[in-house]
């Protein structure tokens, strides 16, 4: 790393943070360290971080402040009660800070990209961490189980419909096969837009697409499982009598058609 | 995108980079492709990203049951008073699964809308759903129909999407048919109009595939349906209505009307799912589906709504697909069979063999339904065949078994002959004359049977049956000393005693129990049966039926022949009160009690009956004809007496004609008329009036005259004077239209007169004489008199029975046209606008009597320069016409002229002369007023003209000639034509 980089880098933490004191030959060291290659374009943020490892007071005010507020929205898009919401944020920042048994965890970043969005990834995974292990029930904690929610979505077809209310159980699995059929993108940008209750835009954002090309994936996606379920509906339900006579007894199931309680289904 | 094994986790750096598309492009999508399959990192992405985002979910712990539609309601509430694209929102109308529906107002255009609004969530999480709705109603917003939901507008504000749609305030079809319970008639006539809508989807290329009788609404104003609209087409619960509102407010599925209970529809938040009932087979199989899987759900839904169950039954698909293994039964009733083989084909399991689209079924209902009555026809028909019933007579028996019938002798007879003279200046002399004849021909029976060397038991039935005569005797005489010469004509019948010596006959009018205690209770039922029948015959239903029905029921352990007669009695009352599926029940059972007890009268009487009751007020002349033939068998079995005989030949003869059979028709109802003459004058007006009808229909004017002619003369020499208007105003039509105008106009005056003097107020057979003699007025010519006595005769009618009815519709459709004739284009169209809507929602939007007013109608259209408008209107008319009427019928051919003048207009010259050489060949055929001819000739020859000189010059020079012999109307037409070879023309040619 050249002495010319770490000088701009410096300079340009400083002129975003003139209040944050911090030693020059420490934030050499840790520059040194995350990023030796000079790549990162946001050599303020790597300044402020460095800061706060530091333990600068002011660093760590602005920390707080600005900072750690993407960390709200990301915690909260786990759970909303903002019981969990402080108990979370109370755990983010210690590991970052504190480390859980090692370095704090702040020294892992690396400028890649701005720290705000960093903390943002930390705190969602300090947050699915703290759900995993509280181990509530009804949790949708596989692959698997995500696509008999998926199964109450209305397909606005209404034969479908009418397949799906007299055979629910052979349609639970034919979906969960056609799902399982699917390419992985679809699959993932399927449960993206019905059960983490995306937008096109912000599932735009995840893979870099403009919103139309999300849109047009996601429709896709809906259509090939609609229509694989669909096809393997009609061939199993003409195979197997057995089946069949358990389902004729079956009484009617009433299964809800609203996506709204699909929406937001917890998610491991 | 291939699907690799799932690499390392990037690291949380990454990761952010990511999301702020910090990332080169490939390893942005190396990294993607790893969220594509690891579960941890892209949940950790998500969460992230929507912690970014600034409109935050509602969130909803695992396990939460879905919304109940009531807090949807709640959350929806707070979207009323707001804005959504331009509309402000008012109302909540009601949740369905895929959004709410509000009541708005849209300023710009001031009006109330309803506007559809997917929920929030919906949108975001699911915005292909929106896409597809949007693009939805795209395609409904390309249909225009009146049956057809209109969709105005569709946007997205926010998250939100939006339909603006026509508001409907109503109920579905559903609902509105558990509520008011309409006859088939009107339930056929609104699912015909919402099978147009469907039609017209089909046309833009769109298949509903989900339609039921909770997709249609109706708006209705006091007990009249105005607007039919089809809804739903693919979208779930588009405009929504009371119905559903109230399901929500907490009312059970099972409240509702009983079929749709059975197969519960709705789940926790108000959502219908496609109901399977409605499904066709190939729909249920999850295989391709066109338009004819909605002709399907179509024949179901109205099958349903026609019998209250539907066609096939079952709790499963399974169950469903093995009912449709059968072929449905339709529960007796009062629909007519063609209605139901109509439906049983829309039904067919196998969808080649179904109609091959809406249109065709369409059709075939409106002609099924259609009844084909005269235009400004007969008035007020209460048509029992009431001949003397002899119920009461026989009973006369008291006193002990063994007592002698001729004891009695004519004690009676003198009370009778007192009041006969009494009474005697009241009536005319024939009526006198047979009155006398009849009380002669009684003592000289009775004397003839009470002779010294009588038959004991032979004298019992004939004496009996001499007593029954009796009665009825009495009865007219003391309903004439009542009420004078208006007396109700029925009690004018008599029917001759002398016929009580034919033993067989005699044995039919008094049957008698052997054991006397049976013996009085039988009488006295009789007796009480006889005042009712005569408070029948004088229309006083209100009294009568509910009499007539208790009577039935008290005598449910008498003597079973006397059963079948009170039956009988019951049925008649209830066929003359207006209650026809009723009579139509009662009357059966009165047949087959009838026949089961040997009382062949009576099942004769009731199979006679019932030939009239289905043709002419069910509509179902098929069925008619079914019971004609059990009343031939019946009435073989008590010696074909002509009072009946005429009846039934009458009866089955126009039964026949409306059953489209009019070439056998008229043997049948010549052989009526005959017989009448002879033997039975009392039914002569009925028998000549069928004939004529028969004539009309056929365009055979001159025989129709004829017919009437011999008619009156025949009822004045017989003394029977009922209906002596209703045949002049006959007789007048068909000479003004064979062009008598002079001899026309007399006899319609007299009718005119006539009926004035004979009926009340309340009858409209005044209005309708004088609507009859405008008719004839406009034929010959004398428009302003035409129009002052149409204008009376509507304003009569109206106040008699209202506007809302078919016949105030005609009326109306005859001042129009007597405008047109004047050339009073404006008021014309008005006026006829107005008769062809009453005459629709009358009598059908596919019958005869709306084709003629459109027919009217596209001639005032044309007055105004209206052409293309005039032209659609005669396509349709001609259609239907053309369906009742064939080719070669006069006012098939009249149509044609008009076309050919319309096509004309417009310049679709080859079309027009095709028309005009059809009318040509029709009229020459037709032996009509010579003035029709060339009306045609000399439209034909103005087209031609330009293109074949000679050929055009020879067309009107024929149509001058022709115009000639014709009648005063056509004068005018005759001197423009003179006019246009005078001008145009070469030198004679000759």
């Amino acid at each position: 790393m050249t002495e010319r980089a770490i000088s701009e880098a410096w300079e340009a933490g400083k002129a975003q943070w003139p209040d944050v004191q911090l030693d020059r030959e420490m934030f050499a060291v840790h520059l040194e360290t995350v990023d030796p290659t000079a790549a990162s374009r946001y050599p303020a943020d790597l300044y402020l971080a460095a800061a706060c490892i530091a333990r600068d007071p002011v660093a760590l005010t602005i920390f707080d402040r600005e900072v750690l507020v993407s960390a709200r929205g990301a915690i909260g898009a786990i759970d909303g009660s903002s019981q969990f919401i402080d108990e979370a944020l109370q755990r983010l920042r210690t590991s970052l800070m504190v480390g859980d048994g090692g370095a704090p965890r702040l020294t892992m970043y690396a400028g890649r990209g701005p720290l705000r969005a960093w903390v943002g990834i930390a705190a969602a995974r300090t947050a699915l961490m703290m759900r995993r292990s509280q181990k509530r029930a009804r949790e949708v904690t596989s692959d698997d189980d995500w696509t008999s929610s998926l199964a109450m979505i209305s397909t606005n077809n209404p034969e479908l419909e009418l397949l799906k209310r007299q055979y629910a159980a052979a349609f639970g699995v034919a979906l969960h096969d056609a799902v399982a059929g699917l390419e992985p993108r679809l699959r993932s940008v399927l449960k993206m837009s019905y059960v983490d209750g995306l937008s096109i835009d912000e599932i735009g954002t995840i893979y870099v697409v403009h919103r139309a090309t999300a849109a047009r994936w996601i429709q896709r996606a809906c259509d090939e499982v609609f229509e694989k379920t669909r096809a393997l509906l009609a061939e199993r339900l003409s195979l197997s009598s057995t089946e069949l006579d358990r389902m004729n007894a079956m009484v009617r199931s009433q299964l809800d058609v609203s996506l709204s309680q699909l929406l937001p289904a917890d998610v491991e | 995108m291939s699907s690799e094994a799932p690499t390392e986790c990037p690291t949380d750096d990454t990761l952010g980079a990511l999301v702020e598309h910090a990332l080169d492009a490939t390893e942005a999508a190396r990294v993607s492709s790893h969220i594509d399959s690891c579960e941890l990192c892209r949940a950790v992405v998500v969460a992230a990203v929507r912690g970014e985002s600034k409109t935050p979910p509602t969130k909803l712990a695992a396990g939460t049951p879905s919304l109940p539609a009531v807090e949807a309601a709640a959350s929806a509430k707070s979207l009323v008073g707001t804005r959504m694209g331009r509309y402000e929102i008012r109302s909540l109308l009601g949740v369905g699964g895929m959004g709410q529906v509000f009541a708005a107002y849209d300023a710009e255009l001031d009006r109330s809308i309803a506007l559809k609004v997917l929920r929030p969530e919906l949108a975001r999480a699911a915005s292909v759903l929106a896409e597809r709705l949007v693009r939805e109603s795209r395609l409904m917003a390309k249909i225009a129909h009146p049956s057809v939901i209109t969709v105005y507008d569709v946007g997205r504000e926010g998250h939100a999407v939006f339909i603006a749609m026509e508001l409907i305030r109503g109920e579905t079809l559903a609902a509105y048919v558990a509520r008011t319970r309409p006859g088939w008639r009107e339930i056929a006539t609104i699912f015909e109009r919402a099978g147009q809508g469907l039609a017209a989807a089909h046309d833009a290329g769109i298949v509903h595939r989900d339609f039921k009788p909770d997709n249609v609404l109706v708006e209705s104003e006091a007990a009249q349906v105005t607007k039919i609209v089809v809804t739903d087409f693919g979208i779930a619960m588009a405009a929504v209505l009371a119905d559903a509102v109230n399901e929500m407010a907490g009312s059970t599925p099972e409240s509702r009307a009983p079929a749709s209970a059975s197969l519960a529809r709705l789940t926790a938040t108000g959502v219908a799912i496609g109901t399977p009932a409605y499904m066709a087979p190939e729909q249920l199989a999850g295989g391709a589906v066109d338009r004819r899987a909605d002709v399907f759900a179509f024949s179901v839904s109205l099958w349903e709504a026609l019998f209250g169950e539907r066609p096939f039954r079952g709790n499963s698909v399974e169950d469903l697909r093995a009912a449709m293994k059968r072929k449905p039964s339709a529960p007796r009733g009062n629909v007519p069979s063609r209605i139901v083989r109509a439906l049983e084909r829309g039904l067919a399991i196998d969808p080649d063999k179904r109609w091959p689209d809406m249109r065709a079924l369409l059709r075939e209902l409106a002609a099924a339904r259609s009844t084909r009555r005269r235009t400004i026809a007969i008035a007020s028909a209460g048509g029992a065949a009431l001949v003397g019933l002899g119920i009461a007579g026989a009973l006369v028996l008291s006193g002990s078994a063994n007592a002698d019938p001729c004891a009695k002798g004519l004690d009676g007879l003198a009370r009778s002959e007192s009041i006969a003279r009494e009474i005697g200046g009241v009536l005319d002399a024939a009526a006198k004359k047979k009155l006398d004849d009849t009380l002669a021909a009684w003592r000289d029976t009775h004397r003839a049977t009470c002779s010294a060397d009588r038959d004991p038991p032979q004298a019992l039935t004939v004496v009996a049956c001499l007593e029954a005569r009796k009665l009825e005797l009495d009865a007219f005489l003391d309903d004439t000393k009542h009420d004078g010469a208006k007396a109700s004509p029925m009690s004018r019948i008599m029917v001759d005693p002398a016929r009580c010596k034919d033993p067989r006959q005699g044995l039919l009018f008094s049957r008698v129990p052997a054991d006397p205690v049976q013996r009085r209770a039988a009488t006295e039922l009789r007796y009480r049966a006889f005042d009712i029948e005569a408070a029948r015959d004088r229309s006083e239903f209100a009294t009568a039926l509910p009499q007539a029905k208790r009577l039935v029921e008290e005598a449910g352990t008498a003597w079973p022949p006397v059963q079948a007669e009170l039956l009988y009695l019951l049925g008649t009352t209830q066929s003359m009160g207006g209650h026809n599926a009723d009579a139509i029940v009662t009357l059966r059972e009165a047949a087959a009690l009838g026949e089961r007890t040997h009382h062949a009268y009576i099942a004769a009487n009731s199979w006679i009956q019932l030939i009239y009751v289905a043709a002419f007020d069910d509509g179902d002349p098929e069925r008619a004809l079914e019971y004609a033939t059990y009343a031939d068998a019946a009435l073989d079995g008590i010696g074909r007496p002509s009072d009946l005989e005429v009846l039934f030949l009458y009866f089955k003869g126009s039964a026949m004609v409306e059953g489209d059979q009019s070439k056998d028709a008229e043997a049948i109802l010549r052989r009526a008329v005959a017989l009448a003459e002879q033997h039975a004058p009392q039914y002569l007006d009925r028998a000549t009036l069928g004939l004529g009808y028969l004539f009309e229909d056929q365009g055979r004017y001159a025989d129709a005259v004829e017919a009437y002619r011999r008619a009156i003369e025949q009822l004045e020499r017989s003394g029977v004077t009922t209906s002596a208007h209703t045949f002049r105003e006959r007789l007048a039509i068909n000479l003004a239209l064979l062009g008598q105008a002079v001899e026309a106009e007399q006899v319609a005056r007299d009718a005119v007169a006539i009926a004035e003097r004979s009926v009340g107020d309340d009858n409209i057979d005044r209005p309708i004489a004088r609507t009859n003699l405008a008719q004839v007025l406009l034929h010959v010519g004398k428009r302003e008199e035409a129009l002052v006595e149409v204008r009376q005769g509507g304003k009569l009618l109206a106040k008699i029975m209202g506007e809302r009815n078919e016949r105030y519709g005609e009326i109306l459709s005859l001042e129009g046209t007597i405008l047109v004739e004047m050339e009073r284009f404006e008021e014309a169209a008005k006026v006829l606008a107005r008769a062809c809507e009453i005459i629709a929602f009358g009598a059908g939007d596919g019958s005869s009597q709306h084709a003629e007013c459109q027919l009217s109608q596209s001639i005032a259209l044309d007055g105004l320069g209206k052409s293309r408008e005039a032209l659609a209107l005669v396509d349709r008319a001609l259609e239907t016409l053309e369906m009742f009427d064939g080719e070669v019928h006069p006012r098939v051919a009249s149509a044609y002229v008009q076309r050919g003048a319309l096509r004309d207009t417009i310049g679709q010259k080859a079309a027009a002369i095709a028309d005009l050489e059809k009318a040509i060949a029709a009229f020459e055929q037709l032996q009509l007023e010579p003035g029709h001819l060339a009306g045609a000739k000399w439209a034909l020859g103005k087209i031609v003209w330009k293109t074949d000189r000679a050929r055009g010059q020879r067309l009107i020079e024929e149509a001058v000639a022709l115009f000639a012999k014709g009648s005063a109307s056509w004068a005018p037409a005759k001197a423009d034509a003179e006019e246009w070879l005078r001008t145009n023309g070469r030198p004679a040619s000759r």
